[in-house]
């Protein structure tokens, strides 16, 4: 099988070193692995700070992981030189969570989306660049009397078409969503994710769709991964996993996202992971727990066609 | 409380001025919360960085803000600073580029209490503390030694909104405090600002896309479009029975786990106003299904609509 425009991550670790030697490092991402398809949607959902973003970031190398493989096409990402890498790049592109911040403050919007030609696409003519451009502001909704502005002229939810826009620019095999859309209205977050979706499906893009809008990731993708405290603690298909949630913590995301729905209304403070719980990081919070949770980290096991859980006690949990 | 009146702001650009907010007026009563909502670009956000006298340099401000009987918008930048952080906070919609990078978050939140509650570093310290525990930040004690950039989107979103509480003030503007938050915390920091709002009878502006917490906490909505108010009714009404066509079609698309998956995510079509275009008649026209020739020549005024809802529209709902 050829990997073309297959994503492989391979047990990634992310750890961030603490101030003081004496304290052991922050593991923000531990031993995840998951693939993504050509032309697949995964969606990642995940309590704040249990290290989504800090995943996206190491599948691009924006920070470095401790262990694993992050393998695009078959090559591992984390070994490649530099100037492998950057041909890489163009291929892998991501939209940031915090839209302004990720914007050059100095350059004008048509800077912003020229950037990337002039990088991947050198010998494109001044008129050719210059239609690139407008097709690309009028696709992500841009009026054309923006391309002259810059960013802190506009609002939230324009920065952020302005990201998504930058992004396509290259034509990426995969995109990495980070949040695209909580910036923006619902009625306009409706447009931004129709674009997406429309994008992906001609273009055959992969994408990698963080966010915390479960009705949004219910939309998006085909295959769902939910993560806690630096872990993969569930994988399931769309439809088996919001039909049938099983991890106690997925169920309890559901029940607060909607509330007719089962599950337990969380209490009491995240788990810090300055110092996670032993055994199951869920444990103290966890209505479920019981004496063999705190032994072991649960493995994810397969529970029915695609659908993997990490939790010691999923065959006697409640339908 | 707090009083706008024919708020316009515009900024000069190169080629264009661009009316951003025009001629808004809003009200908003000690301990009452009124929900914001809108278009992106709408305006939002400028109106009430208006009151806080954060525009940006290019900004022409008139009309009138009043907060506890005090004009802002004439205010000297001494007696500003002073109203600001201690009567009036605002939690910002991009918690990254408003805290500042190089000071660790017990720092930045001591120095508030500090500067504007005369309190010793040692008891800042102390109070700091204890409201990020307030905002669940787990292991508070140690990410009081943290930097902003070492904290996920959500924590620093919660330290922003611990930060503005530290002084007790009696207005909170808070944009858009959850859109960076899972469904859980969320739902914590919903049932926070309700707790906060009860105790110290604090009102609160919140501006937000999530019509779910506008709905649960607000008393009052105001809907946004094109720089003006459309609408302005009492929560109840206005989620039972909205009379402008833009906030049905706003109401149409907010995301619902309970129902079933749509083929394509609702949205309205078309493209909101170029700011720097000045229309004649509705802004909304070329989007609305009801529009007819009178919309597109006379811009409808904000009346009464039935109730006490108000609305800008020839013909509403
Ligand atoms: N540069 C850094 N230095 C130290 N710690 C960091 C750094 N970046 C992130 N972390 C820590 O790593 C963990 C995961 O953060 P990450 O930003 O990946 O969370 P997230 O899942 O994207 O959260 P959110 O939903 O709130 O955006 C957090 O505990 C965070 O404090
Ligand atoms: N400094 C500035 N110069 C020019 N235009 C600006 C500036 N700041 C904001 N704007 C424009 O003002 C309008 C309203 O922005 P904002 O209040 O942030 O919208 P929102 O309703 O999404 O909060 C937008 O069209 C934005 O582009
Ligand atoms: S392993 Fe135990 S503590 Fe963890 S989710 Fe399952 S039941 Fe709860
Ligand atoms: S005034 Fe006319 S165009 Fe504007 S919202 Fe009402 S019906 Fe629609
Ligand atoms: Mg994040
Ligand atoms: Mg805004």
């Amino acid at each position: 099988m050829t990997p073309d425009g297959v994503l492989q991550v391979k047990g990634l670790s992310v750890q961030f070193p603490r101030r003081t030697a004496a304290h052991p490092p922050l593991m923000a991402v531990l031993d995840v692995s998951f693939v993504v398809g050509p032309g697949e949607t995964l969606g990642l959902v995940g309590e704040s700070g249990s290290g989504k973003t800090t995943l996206a970031r190491a599948i691009l190398r924006l920070v470095p992981a401790a262990s694993g493989e992050v393998l695009w096409q078959g090559l591992n990402l984390l070994s490649m030189d530099a100037t492998r890498l950057r041909r890489q790049r163009r291929d892998l592109q991501i939209v940031f969570q915090d839209p302004l911040a990720s914007l050059d403050p100095r350059m004008t919007v048509a800077d912003i989306l020229g950037e990337p030609l002039d990088v991947h696409e050198p010998r494109l003519t001044a008129d050719a660049r210059q239609a690139r451009i407008a097709a690309m502001l009028d696709q992500a909704g841009l009026s054309a009397g923006l391309r002259d502005r810059y960013p802190h002229e506009f609002s939230g939810g324009q920065c952020q078409r302005v990201g998504i826009a930058r992004a396509m620019m290259s034509n990426p095999k995969l995109l990495i969503c980070d949040e695209p859309v909580s910036a923006l209205d619902v009625s306009i977050r409706g447009q931004i994710v129709n674009l997406l979706v429309d994008l992906q499906r001609d273009r055959g893009m992969a994408m990698l769709f963080i966010s915390h809008d479960l009705a949004l990731v219910r939309h998006v993708s085909h295959r769902v991964l939910v993560f806690y405290l630096g872990r993969l603690i569930e994988i399931a298909p769309r439809d088996s996993l919001f039909a049938a949630p099983m991890h106690p913590y997925t169920r309890a995301l559901m029940a607060a996202a909607a509330p007719d729905r089962p599950g337990q209304i969380l209490k009491g403070e995240p788990s810090s992971p300055l110092e996670p719980p032993g055994g199951c990081a869920f444990r103290d919070r966890c209505t479920h727990a019981r004496e063999l949770c705190a032994g072991s980290v649960p493995r994810l096991e397969e529970i029915s066609a695609g659908h993997f859980v990490a939790c010691h006690r999923w065959r006697e949990l409640p339908d | 409380m707090l009083q706008i009146d024919s708020l316009c702001i515009e900024f000069r650009q190169e080629r264009a001025r661009v009316a951003a907010v025009r001629d808004v007026s809003l009200a908003l009563a000690p301990g009452e919360c009124v929900g914001v909502v809108g278009e992106s670009g709408s305006g939002k956000t400028q109106t009430f960085l208006a009151a806080m006298g954060l525009l940006g340099r290019n900004a022409l401000v008139s009309g009138s803000i009043r907060f506890e009987g005090r004009e802002l918008l004439a205010a000297a930048t001494s007696e500003l600073n002073r109203v600001r952080g201690a009567r009036l906070a605002m939690i910002f919609q991009d918690p990254m580029t408003s805290l500042t990078p190089h000071l660790t978050v017990g720092v930045q939140m001591a120095e508030v209490l500090v500067c504007h509650a005369g309190l010793s570093w040692t008891a800042a310290k102390r109070k700091a503390l204890d409201m990020l525990q307030t905002v669940r930040i787990a292991d508070a004690a140690r990410r009081m030694r943290q930097y902003p950039h070492e904290l996920s989107g959500g924590m620093r979103q919660r330290v922003m909104i611990g930060m503005s509480l530290l002084c007790e003030p009696a207005l909170v503007i808070a944009d858009e405090p959850t859109s960076a938050l899972d469904a859980t915390i969320h739902v914590q920091v919903i049932e926070l600002l309700a707790a906060m709002r009860r105790e110290f009878r604090m009102a609160i502006a919140l501006i937000s896309h999530d019509l779910g917490a506008v709905h649960a906490l607000a008393d009052r909505v105001v809907v946004m479009y094109a720089g003006r108010v459309v609408e302005c009714a009492p929560a109840t009404a206005i989620f039972a029975h909205p009379r402008h066509p833009y906030t049905a079609e706003l109401l149409r698309c907010a995301p619902n786990l309970s129902a079933a998956r749509l083929n394509r995510m609702p949205s309205i079509t078309g493209q909101p106003p170029d700011p720097a275009e000045v229309l004649p008649g509705c802004a909304f026209a070329a989007r609305c299904a009801r529009a007819d020739a009178r919309c597109r020549i006379e811009r409808p005024l904000l009346v009464q609509s039935g109730g006490a809802a108000q609305a800008a529209c020839h013909h509403p709902l």
